[in-house]
């Protein structure tokens, strides 16, 4: 571990670190980009380096496009890759209230701390983790899925049921292309483009993108820039101590990330939006969620550089890839002839220690250059919007373009964020439209496979029999039934407090 | 004796129920999906249970809305109040773009797109205005072309009309 450890600190190691770091910068803050385009990218320029020093790059890449897809998802309110989608609920609010440097800034240092703990995690437990994320089957994805879908009652905004509509929504418009299960057509409306099915990224530009974009040509006439910035002296050791008072917060929310991350495919979008759950859950106040809470954009990126780290687990004590960027990972270890799996970390310790230290190193970089550059970034938001709007359009249309080289996704970024535009003008929330674009893939499988193990055995015992089934299931419960409770609370809070001011004015 | 004219009622704009509107719309949705999928048990039950529960909303949301629940707007629609109009000239634009980056190619498309709409959101349009807007449209479009096809090796679509 220590040799681990002195080898990534050559000056080599450093050098692809930092190269990675400030390639996973430029991809995460392009909406649109993600670190799964990124890491293939750099991947044929691994084959000449060493094994150790490959990873390092590819790694550090993976977990500073986790951070930097905060950038936009803070300043305009566009989710630089699907994790950062609960970034963007109370990052954009603290913009828009002048403190779009301490967004970034929190966003760097819980990345930081997701991917040190994730980091470690891997170092420590990646043998027992990964047999446990093995016993995860379809039911049990499942019912991650449907945990992960109380977060509507988090983000649903003063209507829970115009939530769980746009949830619906966005797992409906998720079922488009050819289905996994019998390779049925589905709502491709006779384009056979659409047949290989919906691409998130763009999905998610549209959803959150093309609606702020059109909110801000609204507005133009009474609001010049998307916000105002003030250099703030010591904003950076002040945003950390914020953070620091409420140091559960961004633990839990490492944790949760990084075991997320360890089960296979359910990746970073889905540590981020539960973590974001369960912080508004746990939080004294959750009013303060979705308008600007710096616990709410600490609790997202944590999870989703932890789940960054979670995923190294699976890939190299099992040879599973925990995420896309994960794959891309395996395949320059099976490209350097290193066959993953656990005697990987008796054969070649130095190399897995290596680059455990190496992404956890990438941490600290990212959180470096990440607070450097917060003051410059967060001017971004004194662009007028005249010059602003364009360039996002701009930059959505190229995002959504890049993935697949396909004009009908650009088409359908358009399609979708007028429709959420106007959407949002009667009560809908994009949040859980958008939540339902990412969900919805994971649970429908999950739930088909599912149903086809029942066929052998009984519905009640694949779905209800399983242990780790009924966790799942009474966490979800206990998630349900608090958020019901808490909108009781609320709205009778709303009436006392309505009923005390017409006694004072009487 | 002095007479006392009436006070002048002033006409009030007709309002709708935006939990009506939103029912409706959301309606329209569901029927979509539900008139257009096919048959097949498992590869439909899982869309066809997602329209069918956005049908219940939307029948909830009527009823909230005749029954007076939630916020009213005005019933005429923002774009023929004027008020939309900023935002319905806005997305055609975006349309128009990316309808142009096939013909006409992507780099003139995005630079014309830019340069239009940069000069059409601004408040106050002179000289400067329109300098300004074709430095950063230029700009704009030569930092992306060397990032996207060099760095990213993005292929971007090559213009059909024209021979570049």
């Amino acid at each position: 571990m220590i040799e681990g450890f002195l080898t990534s600190i050559e000056p080599s190691y450093l050098l692809f670190m930092c190269i990675g770091v400030l390639g996973g910068i430029l991809v995460g803050a392009l909406p649109g980009f993600t670190a799964t385009m990124g890491t293939a990218l750099l991947l044929p320029f691994t084959f000449n380096l060493e094994p150790g020093q490959g990873l390092a790059m590819l790694g550090a890449l993976y977990v500073a496009a986790m951070f930097a897809d905060a950038v936009p998802a803070c300043l305009v309110n566009t989710p630089g890759t699907p994790s950062a989608v609960a970034t963007a609920f109370d990052g954009f609010q603290m913009t828009k209230q002048g403190r779009g440097q301490a967004a970034l800034i929190a966003s760097g240092f819980s990345a930081l701390v997701g991917t040190v703990i994730g980091g470690l995690t891997f170092m420590f437990l990646a043998a027992p983790l990964a047999q446990i994320a093995l016993r995860f089957g379809p039911p049990e994805f499942f019912w991650v899925g449907v945990f992960a879908l109380t977060i509507i009652g988090s983000i649903a905004g003063d209507s829970l049921m115009k939530g769980i509509a746009g949830g619906a929504l966005g797992m409906l418009i998720g079922t488009m292309g050819i289905s996994a299960t019998g390779a049925v057509s589905r709502y491709t409306f006779g384009i056979p483009e659409l047949r290989g099915g919906l691409s998130i990224v763009a999905a998610l530009v549209g959803i959150f993108a093309l609606p702020q974009v059109l909110d801000m040509v609204s507005s133009r006439k009474t609001e010049y820039t998307v916000a105002t910035f003030t250099r703030k002296p010591g904003v950076v050791l002040a945003t950390v101590k914020e953070i620091l008072r409420r140091p559960v917060n961004v633990l839990r929310s490492s944790i949760i990330g990084t075991l997320i991350g360890i089960l296979p495919g359910a990746g970073s979008p889905v540590a981020s939006l539960v973590s974001y759950n369960e912080a508004v859950r746990w939080s004294k106040d959750r009013s303060r969620f979705g308008k600007g809470a710096v616990e709410g954009v600490v609790a997202s990126e944590a999870a989703g550089n932890g789940a960054a780290g979670g995923s190294m687990v699976p890939l190299v004590a099992l040879g599973i890839p925990g995420s896309a960027p994960a794959a891309v990972i395996l395949g320059a270890l099976l490209l350097q002839g290193l066959r993953p799996g656990p005697a990987l970390f008796t054969s070649d310790p130095v190399l897995v220690y290596g680059f455990a230290w190496s992404i956890i190193l990438a941490g600290v970089a990212t959180a470096g250059f990440g607070m450097l550059l917060s003051g410059a970034l967060a001017r971004m938001v004194m662009i007028p919007v005249r010059l602003l709007a364009p360039i996002i359009l701009f930059l959505s249309v190229v995002g959504s373009f890049a993935i697949r080289s396909n004009i009908v996704d650009v088409f359908l970024m358009l399609g979708l964020g007028i429709a959420v535009y106007f959407l949002s003008k009667v009560g809908f929330h994009p949040g859980p439209i958008g939540l339902g674009v990412i969900l919805g893939p994971i649970v429908e499988p999950a739930l088909v496979q599912s149903m086809a193990l029942s066929q052998a055995t009984s519905m009640t015992s694949v779905f209800f029999g399983r242990p780790v089934s009924i966790i799942l299931i009474l966490v979800t419960l206990v998630s349900a039934g608090w958020v019901v409770w808490s909108n009781h609370r609320e709205r009778r809070q709303r009436r006392s407090d309505v009923h005390a001011e017409q006694g004072a004015a009487s | 004796m002095s007479t006392a004219t009436p006070p002048v009622r002033e006409h009030e704009p007709a309002r709708a129920r935006v939990e009506l509107i939103a029912g409706v719309a959301l309606g329209a949705i569901a029927a979509v999906f539900i008139l257009s999928a096919g048959t097949g048990s498992m590869d439909w039950l899982f869309p066809l249970a997602l329209a069918w529960l956005l049908v219940g909303v939307s029948v909830y949301l009527v009823i909230r809305g005749l029954l007076g629940f939630g916020e009213t707007v005005p019933a005429k629609p923002a774009l023929l109040r004027g008020e939309g109009v900023d935002v319905a000239i806005f997305a055609g634009i975006a349309v128009i773009y990316v309808v142009l980056a096939r013909p006409v190619g992507f780099w003139l498309a995005s630079a014309a797109m830019l340069f239009l709409s940069s000069i059409y959101l601004a408040m106050e349009r002179d000289r400067r205005t329109y300098v300004y807007s074709a430095v950063v449209a230029i700009v704009v479009c030569v930092v992306s072309y060397v990032l996207l096809l060099h760095v990213f090796y993005v292929p971007l679509p090559k213009a059909r009309w024209l021979p570049f």
